[in-house]
């Protein structure tokens, strides 16, 4: 297990603040957020290449916050790979084996069942590493790292270079080592389809600090701050305050300045009289087919309003929809199949139910 | 129209300089050859106090390189690596033997010399000043600022990352240096040692001054130069400036072949 608990590491004038981070046995974790949150200082921090000021590391029950890199026995799998040029594949294969000092014959084992796992068998006698594909270097990369036996692997955005066919092909692959190996995977990335087909555990971090950690569901429909809410593209954000609670029913109402008035799940500590953002995901807003039969869960905030602006995006149309109530349009995600028997245009007045259970909450004196 | 006018205008003054600096260097070592002269070549070769000059040169200059090629790894591998409190300080001292006078270089050795852990150094371990081992020192001193920043610039290059990554693979330090960095070094080694070497083939200023240049004892090519000028044995003087001539053409091609560089662009 990757437990990390309370790391503060300064990097010249960037601060990583009071990371906490346990990421159970054999599970995987990723670590979601912008460019220069600090990703890639935790996972240093966690390898052991930088001092942290504060907190500790502790992997497998054993506090190495101390400790060396080498000492750690955790891989780590940088953004450019860093294959090394002046060895050939094998050599690379090999390198932290030898240094290691594992016998010959454990290490021709180990580099048959990684080879054919990631499927680099024909490559190792290749012997410039650096005339391999992008794609291809990343498999020796994760195979050199695997080669030692780590207790857990750290990937720092693995996949950020790859076209996306190569990076759907090595993302099944990197889930079916977690999978078969059993090892613990921590990723980072900025890729948000990616972190959320990889991670069983996602935190999210924006500005040096985690500021979400949870499971994808939590993730996807709770976000913690509005900061998170918004990197997790959540475009319907609204402010205002709780009007009511009803506890029986675990019901808020809430309504914004504008005169919008929704119910959310009563998930958190809200009490009426709070402020709070509130909002929801673009793709929980349903379009209310004319003459649908409302049944329960739709019955929820249900909306007019004219469709605004439709924008194609390959799978799903997003479409921009003025409600009266609203000063901001209102985003919706829908697939194209629900596009195109909807047929929606532009100018088109709509019906929308805005689901009670997809509608999130935050308090708005929150503090990240 | 203009423009273009211009363009050529200014590509003509480039061109122009570049040959007529060239051209220069050119005329400046053929020169040479016109004081040489051949029947005088076979006696030259076989005079006892060149043939002493040019093995002493190249066994003090290959040593000197050596001598700075080890003490100047580790110095470029911190600064290059590292931040720390007095770094500028320490680069800018290390770079003071490249802006120096090598004549003051020397004289800095020799009152080295006469202070009183420098005169116990010299009775007791080993005598410096005017002896073969002053030439090394001296040479040492010159080359070693070039070493360290032509290995700077060498480990400058190479992306830190490889070293971190070796670590978090198993290896110490030490062994992060010897299985990664300096085998992906070794072409900036090679030539840094070639450079430095031909540097020290060419030092006079500090050597003599340490040294001095005495004949069939201290007498390197270039203080053998300076002796047959001296002496008016003109021809004597030409043709070692063309052997330096020679060895340092060899050495520049060599360094660049090192570097995969094309010679001649």
């Amino acid at each position: 297990m990757i437990d990390v608990q309370g790391l503060s590491v300064k990097a010249g004038d960037f601060r990583l603040r009071d990371i906490n981070l346990g990421i159970e046995d054999s599970r995987f974790g990723v670590i979601l957020g912008p460019s220069g949150a600090g990703k890639s200082l935790l996972l240093e921090s966690i390898v052991g290449l930088c001092s942290p000021d504060q907190g500790r590391v502790v992997i497998g029950g054993i506090d190495v916050t101390k400790s060396n890199p080498e000492d750690r026995n955790v891989a780590y799998v940088p953004q450019d790979m860093t294959l090394f040029p002046h060895l050939s594949v094998r050599g690379n294969l090999c390198f932290g084996a030898q240094a290691r000092r594992m016998s010959s014959s454990d290490i021709n084992m180990r580099m048959e069942q990684l080879s054919q796992l990631l499927d680099i068998s024909h490559l190792l006698d290749r012997l410039n590493p650096m005339t391999l594909s992008h794609g291809e270097q990343q498999r020796v990369a994760i195979a050199r790292a695997l080669m030692i036996f780590p207790r857990a692997i750290l990937l720092d955005e693995p996949f950020s270079a790859l076209d996306a066919l190569l990076r759907r092909q090595l993302q099944l692959q990197l889930k079916r080592i977690n999978r078969e190996l059993k090892i613990t995977i921590l990723h980072v990335t900025h890729d948000r389809e990616e972190a959320f087909m990889l991670g069983d555990k996602i935190g999210i971090m924006i500005g040096g600090r985690l500021v979400q950690v949870g499971s994808r569901d939590d993730i996807y429909c709770r976000p913690a701050t509005v900061e998170a809410a918004r990197f997790l593209l959540n475009q319907n954000i609204f402010i205002g305050e709780v009007l009511a609670r009803d506890d029986q029913t675990r019901t808020l109402t809430l309504g914004d300045v504008s005169g919008l008035n929704l119910n959310a799940v009563a998930y958190n500590g809200l009490r009426p009289g709070d402020m709070a953002h509130f909002g929801i995901r673009p793709e929980e807003i349903m379009v209310i087919r004319p003459g649908m039969e409302l049944r329960n869960p739709v019955q929820d905030n249900l909306m007019t309003g004219t469709v605004e602006t439709i924008m194609e995006k390959g799978g799903s149309h997003l479409i921009l929809v003025r409600i009266s109530e609203i000063d901001q349009p209102l985003e919706i995600d829908i697939p194209n199949c629900a596009f195109r028997d909807l047929e929606l245009a532009e100018g088109k007045t709509i019906q929308v139910s805005l689901k009670k259970k997809s509608v999130w909450t935050i308090p708005a004196n929150f503090r990240c | 129209m203009k423009k273009k006018n211009s363009t050529k205008l200014f590509r003509t003054f480039m061109f122009s300089m570049l040959a007529g600096m060239s051209l220069y260097l050119c005329i400046l070592f053929i020169a040479l050859t016109g004081f040489l002269k051949i029947e005088d070549i076979p006696g030259i070769l076989r005079s006892l106090e060149i043939r002493h000059a040019i093995k002493l040169t190249f066994f003090t200059a290959t040593v000197s390189s050596l001598l700075a090629l080890a003490v100047g790894m580790p110095c470029a591998y911190v600064l290059s690596r590292y931040r720390f409190r007095g770094c500028n300080f320490i680069d800018t001292l290390l770079d003071l033997p490249i802006v120096l006078s090598p004549v003051a270089v020397g004289t800095g050795i020799l009152l080295l010399f006469q202070t009183v852990p420098g005169r116990w150094f010299s009775e007791h371990v080993m005598i410096v000043v005017f002896s073969w081992t002053g030439i090394i020192m001296a040479q040492f001193t010159v080359i070693s600022a070039l070493a360290i920043r032509l290995l700077k610039a060498t480990f400058d290059e190479i992306n830190p990352r490889y070293g971190k990554v070796a670590r978090v693979l198993g290896c110490t330090p030490g062994m992060a240096f010897m299985k990664v960095d300096l085998p992906m070094a070794r072409r900036g080694i090679l030539s840094a040692w070639i450079l430095t070497w031909a540097r020290a083939v060419g030092e006079f200023g500090a050597t003599v001054t340490v040294a001095g240049a005495i004949a069939l004892k201290t007498e390197t090519l270039p203080s053998s130069i300076y002796l047959h000028l001296s002496t008016v044995q003109i021809s004597h003087a030409a043709f070692v400036m063309t052997l330096m001539v020679i060895i340092a053409l060899v050495v520049l091609f060599l360094s660049r072949i090192v570097l995969r560089r094309r010679v001649f662009i």
